[in-house]
């Protein structure tokens, strides 16, 4: 099973833009219905059976959709691809995209096309589609896809050799969370790679040190910008299930165990520690990211959904805030 | 102190993305549908473009009669004109009588991927040239160290009052003089949401809303009462804020708090805003 590193994210996000042209609607290929830079959102076989067959799985679509159109797509349009799906895999090409026209999709952008493809990745990686609409922040869609598609119905894990992510009804395990340092750049912070004799490089600063103090304001301060549901979406959200003052004291508590004199290195930047850290999952032994929130938008980038966060630590070693960050943003490659 | 509603204002433009309140201007409202971008003034439509290619928007403050301010991509527009300010992709704007203020959140002040980001903020004359950090002057206050985000701000005058992330004070500062003074809050200021005022008082609101699930003890909203003449601060009941609001129409459960241009506070439900006026007697 391939692995899902920070790398590999900053990697595809570089190499996405020139991976294939953009097609900003959607249109039937060999492989299937396609929408954006070769993302693929459904698997067809031309094989002239009934229905638009196995591979037409609706709740992915749907995320896909959602997520590539950032706001809800309507149950008339699902059906119109659906039919359009049964035309083409049936043999009536041209029947076919007329019915994906009559779908009334608007084009999408390139953002439109890579928040499709990064929705794509996190649904191959085993995540539900109700799990991406919801921190994607549709919680009403994610309710009523997992009311209509079974949310009690386990889908198959990432690795199993199936399709991940699919409603199936084998069964799974949860795995060992692992968060691992990641390094931020932060402008303004000369970092020096010659570090004092007494450093050991990867070692953990945490062993000697105590866990920085998060004050109930700073908590509350915390929770108010980045707590799932809160506004101002141009601050990172955590999950609903990070947005709790035990998940945050954990995410920083994990962040610190993972920090190196390294990090500490940084400290006179405004008088700040940045730690930054990723959250993974062991699964059949190898990690995939957790996703814990979204990046913050507004700039000219999107708000993506991100395993990594950054914790700010003052010269007292007081918590001063700590939110999910774009993964491939302001990453130091030194770091693997 | 006495609380009231006025220039109560539908809110009628499909498509709403943001929108300003003035007393004297009217509304301002930002339009967009798809990659379709449109500015109304008092509903009646000021410029439209589409997404490409154009400033980024999704606020807008006026700025003059006949021009409003739109950001994140920081651009004055007007019938005639997209005049880009010297500001990086400010979250917030307030605007004075001679300057413009623009403000970046905690993620700009730490990460600083633009120029000036790391101000907290950025001082611009009202023709858009950048004229200084706001920190350039705080910078040796030990009072500021803790610094990273304005939470609510209002001008007066050519003067900036506000609060910052994590100072339990109110700052005012006189962007002419390039002086400031501060003012001591016997209490915690964190979750203060919108403030307004003068030369003479500042009102805040804190909004608990989306503290109070685990903290459940804390009111939905609160108010801070400053006097800037006598340099003091007192916590004050929101009850007359909540009359006004009731009276007003306004479910105070379902409320947005927001800044306008001019220093007011504009409440809003989504279909209807208005600006909240105190004023001192019973």
């Amino acid at each position: 099973m391939m692995q899902f590193t920070r790398e590999d994210m900053a990697r595809d996000f570089a190499a996405w833009r020139g991976c294939a042209p953009i097609r900003d609607s959607m249109t039937f290929t060999e492989g299937g219905l396609v929408l954006g830079r070769g993302t693929l959102l459904a698997t067809l076989e031309e094989d002239a059976g009934a229905g638009p067959g196995p591979g037409f799985d609706e709740p992915r679509i749907l995320a896909h959709l959602i997520g590539a159109y950032g706001q809800p797509v309507s149950g008339d349009v699902i059906k119109k691809i659906r039919r359009a799906s049964a035309l083409w895999r049936a043999g009536d090409k041209g029947l076919a995209q007329i019915y994906l026209a009559l779908a009334g999709l608007p084009r999408i952008s390139d953002w439109d096309a890579y928040r499709l493809h990064l929705v794509n990745k996190l649904l191959r990686r085993g995540l539900g589609p109700g799990d991406v609409l919801k921190i994607m922040g549709f919680q009403q869609e994610a309710r009523e896809l997992e009311k209509k598609y079974n949310q009690n119905q386990p889908r198959v894990p990432s690795g199993s050799g199936a399709e991940s992510g699919r409603w199936t009804s084998g069964g799974g395990g949860a795995g060992q969370r692992i968060v691992q340092r990641v390094d931020v750049n932060v402008v303004g912070v000369t970092r020096s790679d010659v570090r004092p004799a007494w450093i050991v490089p990867g070692a953990q600063f945490a062993q000697a040190n105590p866990t920085p103090v998060i004050s109930a304001k700073t908590m509350e301060k915390i929770l108010r910008g980045h707590g799932f549901g809160t506004p101002d979406d141009t601050k990172g959200k955590f999950t609903p299930d990070n947005s709790t003052p035990e998940a945050i004291s954990r995410l920083v508590e994990d962040a610190w165990k993972s920090a190196t004199p390294d990090d500490l290195g940084a400290g006179d930047w405004k008088g700040n520690v940045v730690i930054g850290a990723k959250v993974m999952e062991l699964v059949d032994g190898a990690p995939q990211p957790v996703i814990i929130g979204v990046s913050g938008k507004e700039r000219p980038a999107p708000s993506i959904p991100t395993d990594t966060y950054i914790v700010v630590i003052d010269s007292n070693n007081n918590v001063k805030t700590c939110y999910p960050i774009n993964p491939v943003d302001k990453i130091n490659p030194r770091d693997e | 102190m006495q609380v009231s509603m006025s220039h109560l204002t539908e809110l009628t433009i499909p498509g709403l993305e943001a929108f300003d309140l003035d007393p004297d201007f009217g509304l301002a409202s930002l339009q967009i549908e798809g990659d379709d971008v449109a500015i109304y003034l008092n509903n009646s439509l000021l410029r439209s473009w589409t997404h490409e290619g154009h400033p980024q928007a999704s606020q807008i403050r006026w700025f003059a009669r006949g021009e409003v301010v739109i950001f994140p991509k920081a651009t004055i527009v007007s019938t005639t004109n997209f005049l880009s300010l010297s500001a990086a992709w400010p979250t917030d704007l307030f605007l004075s009588r001679n300057h413009i203020f623009a403000a970046y959140n905690e993620e700009q002040f730490f990460t600083g991927r633009a120029e000036h980001e790391s101000d907290l903020v950025s001082v611009l004359s009202r023709t858009g040239g950048y004229e200084f950090s706001l920190m350039q002057y705080f910078n040796p206050d030990r009072d500021a160290h803790n610094f990273m985000e304005v939470e609510a701000a209002y001008c007066f005058d050519d003067h900036l009052a506000f609060i910052a992330y994590d100072s339990d004070k109110l700052w005012i500062f006189d962007a002419g003089a390039l002086t400031y003074r501060k003012i001591q809050a016997p209490f915690s200021l964190a979750s203060i949401q919108a403030m307004t005022g003068d030369e003479k008082k500042a009102y805040a609101i804190f909004d608990n809303r989306y503290s109070s699930q685990h903290y459940p003890d804390l009111p939905p909203f609160e108010l801070a009462v400053f006097d800037l003449v006598a340099g003091t601060a007192v916590r004050s009941s929101f009850a007359p804020v909540e009359a006004a609001l009731i009276a007003a129409g306004f479910d105070p459960a379902g409320i947005t708090l927001q800044p306008n241009a001019s220093g007011r506070i504009i409440v809003s439900d989504g279909k209807k805003a208005a600006l909240l006026e105190f004023c001192d007697g019973d």
